[in-house]
């Protein structure tokens, strides 16, 4: 136990007399990390969110059946939708898109009512009429956009609206670049008085299926997502992506093997006679061997640490600047909006493993190969 | 002084080791979205902060494919960047469902 306790410090010994080497050969391995980490993290987060999003949203969603996609819901159907057993709140809505300045908005369009239900983190306040709209965060700052101010959107028509209220910096990012206003309005907008987007139904627990099958007895042109269905597609989806992304790192993370043993070890002489030096005073090869693993494990687990704080203070803190828009479509360089984000056990130990099979499979050979070598020749 | 240096070394590694270990088992808040979900009926899914090239991409409820699979060229490539290329992209919802009636 003595001789593996003395070949630890000697590890560390080496590892802070060669900090500078072991930092240029860890820096690679230490930038994938994070990124891997960071996009883990985010992917996490969006996924825990967009379950608590399905969650938080409505039952029953219901569009129509145009030429085989999901088209817009004539108003006339919403009525009957209404007195089906089981549904306690029917939510017509508009979603369109349409240009504010030179920036794409989403334009939510629900009932009036429907905005003052219950109080929104926000800046400024809820609308007191129609003419109010409230505007997301990114697109308040990127057009320098202040409660009170007034803004023309224009689709089919043009229409003035003063801005009453925009979301805080900790809510969610599908709130980002949405303009949200009265139903009424955002028909006048888009020049569609007899269609909605889509109906929300909420409905009593446990009355989800029959209300979704009720829907479809009414019209089989109704097309019906359940929250149920949803939520099994937002996980099964994002799981399967983020397995993919994980292993395109991985093999980004095999080019680190070659730096590393290229900086660290094998174009590093004085390492060659070090370990030439420490056969001639009578040391084994496997001491050899186990003080070079021990030296690859202090470096990997300062790798994948460091790599997860420094991903951290990335993303939680300072809403990860310059990589947003790498992992979210839509961000800026630098978001004002918090990241959803999840650090997880796993993804750490995965890098952990990571970092031990790149700093082993770069130097472990080749300590081997010369520690088998008479050291009059290393020495050489 | 060699010892010095190695017993900072193994102090400093097992600090970073234990605080990112605290970091994982740490459960932040994730951003308050569920009055912003129940007001507006639930819209936002996907890993794109808005709809410029495609709903689906931003919300998989409100377009169950992208829509830029069919515009410009339908059946053709498609020609949205985000298409695949984020972190956390959605596979369009049931691609197999018959036309009508869409739940089963």
């Amino acid at each position: 136990m003595q001789r593996h306790w003395s070949l630890l410090q000697t590890a560390a010994a080496n590892l802070a007399a060669n900090s500078r080497v072991y930092g240029v050969a860890s820096a690679g391995l230490f930038v994938a990390l994070a990124l891997l980490l960071a996009g883990i993290a985010i992917s996490e987060g969006l996924k825990a969110q967009a379950v608590d999003a399905v969650a938080g949203g409505a039952n029953v969603y219901c569009t129509w059946d145009t030429f085989g996609r999901d088209g817009p819901v004539p108003i006339d159907q919403v009525p009957a939708l209404q007195k089906i057993d089981g549904v306690v709140r029917v939510v017509p809505r508009i979603i369109g898109r349409l240009a504010l300045g030179e920036r794409m908005v989403v334009v939510v369009g629900v009932p009036f009512e429907e905005l003052l239900r219950e109080p929104f983190p926000l800046e400024g306040r809820l609308p007191s009429s129609g003419a109010e709209v409230l505007v997301g965060r990114e697109i308040a700052q990127e057009l320098g956009l202040v409660t009170g101010q007034r803004v023309a959107l224009e689709s089919a028509l043009l229409r003035v609206f003063t801005i009453s209220g925009i979301f805080t910096s900790t809510s969610s990012l599908w709130s980002a670049r949405v303009v949200v206003c009265d139903l009424g309005e955002a028909a006048a907008l888009f020049g569609e008085e007899k269609r909605v987007s889509d109906v929300c139904l909420f409905t009593r627990p446990g009355y989800e299926p029959s209300v979704a099958e009720a829907v479809l007895r009414i019209d089989p042109r109704f097309r019906v997502q359940t929250q149920a269905l949803v939520r099994g597609y937002v996980l099964r989806g994002m799981t399967l992506r983020e397995g993919i992304f994980t292993v395109l790192w991985a093999m980004a993370l095999a080019l680190a093997i070659p730096a590393s043993a290229m900086f660290g070890h094998l174009g590093h002489s004085p390492r060659r006679r070090e370990i030439g030096l420490l056969k001639a005073e009578g040391w084994r090869t496997a001491d050899v061997l186990e003080m070079v693993a021990l030296e690859n494990l202090f470096v990997s687990l300062l790798c994948a640490c460091g790599a997860m704080i420094f991903a951290f203070v990335w993303v939680r803190l300072l809403r990860a600047p310059l990589i947003a828009p790498f992992f979210i479509a839509e961000l800026p360089l630098f978001p004002s909006l918090s990241i959803p984000a999840r650090f997880l056990p796993l993804p750490l130990v995965l890098s952990f493993v990571f970092s031990l099979v790149v700093t082993m499979t770069g130097s472990i050979y080749f300590t081997w190969r010369t520690a088998i070598t008479r050291p009059a020749d290393n020495l050489r | 002084m060699s010892n010095r240096r190695a017993s900072r070394l193994l102090v400093l590694t097992g600090l970073v080791a234990a605080s990112s270990a605290g970091l994982c088992f740490w459960r932040s808040p994730l951003p308050d979205d569920r009055t912003f979900q129940r007001v507006t009926g639930g819209i936002g899914l996907g890993a794109a902060a808005s709809a410029t090239w495609s709903f689906h991409l931003y919300d998989a409820r409100t377009e169950s494919s992208c829509e830029n699979e069919m515009w410009p060229i339908p059946g053709g490539i498609c020609f949205s960047p985000y298409h695949g290329a984020t972190v956390a992209d959605m596979s369009p919802l049931d691609p197999h469902r018959p036309p009508r009636p869409a739940h089963r």
